[in-house]
């Protein structure tokens, strides 16, 4: 299973949420992965600085979490953000969440976990599907 | 000796007996309450010369003797985070959430 992470999960596995701790410790690397787009990225890093953790524990947070083999970072390209252009244009909804959601969609992913509500209408139309808790 | 609160409730040893070859046999304890764990076993769980290996001693009587494994990458990654600070995650989603919302405008 393919699944992609918003900053919303990254936030809820750094702040050692159960549910999210347990969906992550499920994955198996062989057959699963969780796909992070640099958006993301920089968007939970951002974040987690603002939040007073120092720069070099937030590196070592993304680095652990890709030692696992659970977690690929995905950049941020043209095809990703041409389809990010049409997504935001398409659903009314935020660029950066356009963004996400191209990524999950050119990664092939399944699943989005995201608490983001404005996915909803992503999910609605079958673009992709969407779970949170 | 106290009870492993976190061996009791892993799910390793179920796990193992799903995996591993049920095997039975005698030994004798020699001097000091030395033991042999028969060659057969080690073989199948791979126990090498220098391994270190957790004893519990069960309600009943059974005692247990479990290979200590390396940590895993995710132990690695539980192990950081149990380190850090608390974000509060829903504060911290709320402001994202804000920022899009904002940006979007």
């Amino acid at each position: 299973m393919n699944y992609c992470a918003d900053t919303w999960f990254l936030l809820k596995l750094f702040d050692r949420e159960i549910k999210a701790q347990e969906l992550f410790r499920r994955l198996e690397t062989k057959k699963d992965r969780i796909i992070v787009s640099y958006v993301t990225y920089g968007e939970t890093f951002k974040k987690l600085f603002q939040r007073g953790c120092k720069e070099s524990d937030i590196e070592s947070f993304f680095i652990l979490i890709e030692n696992t083999n659970k977690v690929q970072l995905i950049p941020f390209d043209k095809e990703i953000a041409r389809e990010s252009a049409k997504v935001s244009l398409t659903f009314h909804v935020p660029l950066i969440d356009a963004c996400v959601a191209a990524t999950a969609k050119i990664m092939a992913c399944e699943i989005l976990l995201s608490g983001d509500s404005d996915f909803d209408i992503l999910a609605k139309r079958k673009y992709l599907k969407v779970q949170s808790w | 000796m106290v009870f492993s609160e976190k061996f009791i409730n892993s799910d390793n040893l179920f796990q193992s007996m799903k995996i591993h070859k049920f095997i039975t046999d005698t030994i004798k304890m020699g001097k000091k309450g030395q033991i042999t764990i028969p060659k057969i076993i080690r073989d199948e769980d791979s126990f090498n010369e220098g391994d270190t290996l957790n004893i519990t001693n069960m309600p009943g009587g059974d005692i247990i003797l479990q290979k200590k494994h390396a940590p895993t990458a995710d132990d690695k990654l539980f192990e950081f985070l149990e380190k850090m600070p608390k974000i509060n995650w829903r504060k911290a989603w709320e402001e994202i959430k804000a920022e899009r919302k904002q940006e979007h405008r």
